[in-house]
Order: structure tokens, then C-alpha cells, then sequence
């Protein structure tokens, strides 16, 4: 037991040390680049990270990140409601599954910006504006997996409460809900890094007044291209923490939980 | 036909996709007539976009930058994938490049293209390379690393030869993964390709946007989004559904990728 422990360790060391190597040969190709090119057109990372800090400490730079983390996350509640709402009924109704199709496919289809153009059009540039834009580029996503989640309940479990005559409260409780949940967390992670993004884009394209977006904008009119450069950080590490860190765990909490269970 | 939609109901889709439509025309009507087109409107306005060329004028310019950057991406991403399905190291090796490849948000990206290339094509076909890299890098990795294990150890057990085990195991797992990532990424790269259009660049349907909010005029805007929902269909119709068809008849079905957009 213990040997095959060690051994499973090492193998991660091992995997860990690849893996930095690959970041420090990626620094170092970007170190290496910066050299040739002007700081106006390929800061260093030296130049990005004093960037970074200064963004960090300036209050309004600060206000541009709280003010767009507001947007991500009202919208992600948003479209974890709606869709995982309608997406429930339209697992028990094939038929509204059927209907709504077109929807999700016009959804999927559309690229993002030309939905982004069509909000500006018919309802104006603004915050809320960019919060709706978001919910629904995400929403296909959230409503599939749902719908997805709903038809895969353990068909075994359901003819057993069939035969045992269990009542449709508890069939509720105790074999839809958790199912739907267990497979909805790692998506509705994905989801999230996939918000950020999708705010962001909407926040430049839409024209706020505040926001990571507008900050963007700035620097790049400025042509501040260390600026560009630390949102991007700031941006890679708050979807790595998302997608990287947080689904990583929550994944193997939830196959532990299976293998168990 | 059961293939195509699997277990939807078609009359029913079609039926949404009417609803759709109708509400779409009454709230024209009704609700906000004068800001949103009515359905004969944007027929006038996508027959009007044909007959002065426009149409003709920027999407063949799209189309033929995101297939550039679809090329390059995708050849790079089989050129590292391969090696990296087959060897763990040179996988971790990669890994940070394509987890951040992957977290890019697009944007800013576009933004950076533009400070080093300026407007134009470059800026779009980057965008798109980019964007298709990871995405056909890591179907390749899949693709080999779901290569059938006991059809591999069988192989070992009646050590059939070097030839044979490329041409007739490694070989087709390639292809398939390569498949599966085309039809995967062919959609993404389409909708990079209009969205650095639209900040970055004098031509193309992302450009013709843009245009359309500069105009003001609401009927071409929803012309262009017309265009784009059909180039969207032809992928799907092209290149998606023949694809996954091939693939079914080949391995057993399994879960369906949900097709996400990556922003």
C-alpha cells in the first residue's frame, strides 16, 4: 500500500517538474522576445509584473476588477437559475426539449459579438446590458448539461422506486436533485471561467464606464501594451483558479464520493 | 434521419423555430416597431447586402481567413499533439502553454494582435490560430489516449509488426481524433474570425457589423447575423454531422462533446 502511495507520488513529482519546466521555458522565450521588440510592443515579464502591481494597488483599477467581478457573478446566478430551471422541465418533457432546440442551437450558432451588436441595437450599451449578454451566451451550456443530468438519473434506482411505490417528493429528493447537482458543480465551474471571459469581451465591446473592458480600452488607446499585458494576467490566473484549481478538487471530491458511494 | 437530432422530435424543433420567428415578427409590429426589423425587412435588407456586393465582398474575405488560421492552427496543434498523446513528459511539458492558450480571453488577445499588426488580416488569421491550437492539440491527445487498450495489447501478444501497427491502430486513432477536432474547432475558429474582424480590421462580416452600428441600420445587423447563422448551419451541415456520422459507424457512440464556446 505504502510503496504504491510513494509510487504514485513520485510519478506526480516527476509530472510537477515537467510542468514547471514548461513554465520557465515559456517565460524564458517571452524574456527572450521581449529583447528584440520595443516595450511598446512585447513588454518583458519584468515590465508586465511591475505593471501588475501597480494595477493591484491602484484604487482604480481596483474598482474596474470588483465592478466587473459583480457583473461575472450576477450573470452566472442568473443563468445558473434560468437554466438549470428550464432545463429540469425540459428533461422530464422531451417535447419542450423538442421546441426550445432552436433556441439553444441559435444560441451556440450566433458568434458572440453579433448577439453583442444586437443587445447595443435594441436595448442601448450599459451594465445590465452586458449582464444579459453574458447570461445568455452561457446559458446553452447550463441548460444542456441540466437537461443532459435529468436523463441520465440511474434508470435502475427509478424502477426500483417504480416497484417499491416510493412517492414522487422523495423520488424528487433523493434521486433527481442529487444527481442533477453532482453533475451540474464541475460545469457550472466551467461555466464560470467561461463568464469571465465572456464579460470581459462583452464589457469592450458594449462600452462601459467601468470594468476590466473599459480598462482595456484605455490602455489600448493609450497604446499601454504592459497594461494589456497584466489584465491579461490578472484574467489567465482568475480562470486558472477557476477552471485549474477549484474544478480540479471539486472533481475529485465528486469521483471519490462515486467510487465510494 | 434519427441520427441527425437523435432523440428530438423534428416536427416539434421545426415548430420552435416557427414560434420563434412569429414572436419575432409580432414584437417587430408591436412592441417596438422602428427599432426592431420586421422579418420582410431583413429579407430586403440580406437581398439588398447580395445584389451591391457587399455580401460577396466580405464574406468570402472571412471565410477564407478563418480557413488560414483554421490551417495553421490545426497543423500546429496535430504537430504537438501527436508527440505529446504519445510521451507523458513532453504532455506536462506543454501543459502551462496550452492551460494558458486556453484561459486567454479572446479580447484581449484581438487588442494585443492590433498593437503588433496592426488592423487587417493578419490580426484575424493570428486570433484564429491561435484560438484552433488548443483545441486540435488536445482532441489529438484525446483521441490517441482513448486509442482501444486491448486491441494495443493484442497487438503485443501476436507482435504483428511495426508497419502494421501504425497503418492498422495508430494510424486510424489519428484520423479520428484529427475528425473529431475539425469538426470540433471549425465553428469556433469561424466566430474568432468575425469577432477580431469587428475590432480589428477594414473588411470582412465582423467589419460589416461594426458598419452596421455606425449606420444605424438595424435591418443590415440582423442581415449579417442571418449570414453568420448560415455559415454556422453550413459547418454543421458540411462538416459536424458527416463527421460524427463517419465516426459512429467506427467506435460505439459515446457522450456527445457539448459544443461551448471558448471566449
Amino acid at each position: 500500500m505504502t510503496g504504491r502511495m510513494n509510487r504514485l507520488l513520485k510519478g506526480e513529482r516527476k509530472e510537477s517538474l515537467w510542468f514547471a519546466s514548461g513554465l520557465f521555458i515559456l517565460a524564458g522565450i517571452w524574456q527572450a522576445m521581449s529583447l528584440f521588440f520595443s516595450p511598446l510592443v512585447l513588454p518583458s515579464p519584468m515590465e508586465t509584473l511591475e505593471s501588475l502591481l501597480n494595477l493591484l494597488t491602484s484604487g482604480d483599477s481596483r474598482r474596474d476588477f470588483y465592478v466587473s467581478a459583480y457583473r461575472v457573478l450576477t450573470a452566472l446566478i442568473a443563468v445558473i437559475v434560468v437554466g438549470t430551471g428550464i432545463g429540469v422541465v425540459s428533461g422530464f418533457k422531451p417535447r419542450l426539449e423538442s421546441l426550445l432546440k432552436p433556441v439553444q442551437d441559435i444560441l451556440i450558432a450566433i458568434p458572440p459579438v453579433a448577439l453583442i451588436m444586437l443587445v447595443i441595437f435594441l436595448f442601448g450599451s450599459g451594465s445590465p446590458q452586458t449582464i444579459m449578454v453574458a447570461g445568455a451566451l452561457v446559458f446553452p451550456l447550463i441548460y444542456g448539461n441540466t437537461v443532459a443530468a435529468v436523463r441520465t438519473v440511474d434508470r435502475d434506482l427509478l424502477e426500483m422506486t417504480g416497484v417499491f411505490n416510493v412517492s414522487g417528493k422523495v423520488r424528487l429528493r433523493d434521486i433527481y436533485l442529487p444527481s442533477v447537482i453532482f453533475s451540474s458543480l464541475p460545469n457550472i465551474l466551467l461555466a464560470a471561467g467561461l463568464m469571465v471571459r465572456i464579460v470581459v469581451m462583452a464589457e469592450v465591446i458594449v462600452g462601459v464606464t467601468v470594468g476590466i473592458g473599459d480598462a482595456l480600452i484605455i490602455a489600448r488607446v493609450n497604446l499601454a501594451a504592459r497594461e494589456i499585458f497584466a489584465w491579461m494576467l490578472v484574467m489567465v490566473a482568475v480562470v486558472l483558479i477557476i477552471e485549474g484549481v477549484l474544478l480540479y478538487t471539486i472533481k475529485k471530491y465528486l469521483l471519490r464520493w462515486q467510487v465510494q458511494g | 434521419m434519427r441520427a441527425f437530432i437523435g432523440s428530438l422530435n423534428k416536427r416539434l424543433y421545426i415548430g420552435g423555430a416557427i414560434i420563434i420567428l412569429l414572436g419575432w415578427e409580432v414584437a417587430a409590429r408591436t412592441i417596438a416597431p422602428g427599432t426592431l426589423p420586421s422579418l420582410g425587412e431583413t429579407w430586403n435588407s440580406l437581398i439588398l447586402v447580395h445584389e451591391n456586393g457587399k455580401l460577396w465582398q466580405h464574406l468570402p474575405v472571412s471565410l477564407a481567413r478563418s480557413l488560414i488560421g483554421f490551417g495553421i492552427g490545426a497543423a500546429i496543434g496535430f504537430i504537438a499533439g501527436a508527440p505529446a498523446a504519445f510521451n507523458r513528459h513532453f504532455y506536462y511539458l506543454l501543459k502551462p502553454l496550452i492551460g494558458s492558450l486556453l484561459s486567454f480571453p479572446a479580447v484581449v488577445v484581438v487588442m494585443v494582435g492590433m498593437v503588433w499588426f496592426g488592423m487587417g488580416s493578419a490580426v484575424a488569421i493570428f486570433i484564429t490560430a491561435l484560438f484552433t491550437f488548443p483545441l486540435i492539440y488536445m482532441s489529438t491527445v484525446e483521441g490517441v489516449r482513448m486509442m482501444d487498450a486491448q486491441l494495443l495489447e493484442m497487438a503485443g501478444v501476436y507482435r504483428i509488426s511495426k508497419w502494421n501497427l501504425w497503418w492498422n491502430i495508430y494510424l486510424p486513432a489519428l484520423t479520428t481524433a484529427l475528425l473529431s477536432g475539425f469538426a470540433f474547432a471549425a465553428g469556433t475558429a469561424f466566430r474568432k474570425t468575425v469577432m477580431a474582424e469587428l475590432l480589428g480590421s477594414h473588411d470582412g462580416v465582423g467589419y460589416a457589423l461594426a458598419m452596421t452600428r455606425f449606420n444605424l441600420d438595424t435591418a443590415e445587423l440582423f442581415a449579417w447575423v442571418i449570414v453568420c447563422l448560415f455559415v454556422a448551419a453550413g459547418i454543421k451541415l458540411l462538416l459536424v454531422m458527416p463527421v460524427h456520422k463517419y465516426l459512429r459507424l467506427r467506435n460505439p457512440p459515446e457522450g456527445e462533446r457539448s459544443d461551448w464556446k471558448n471566449e
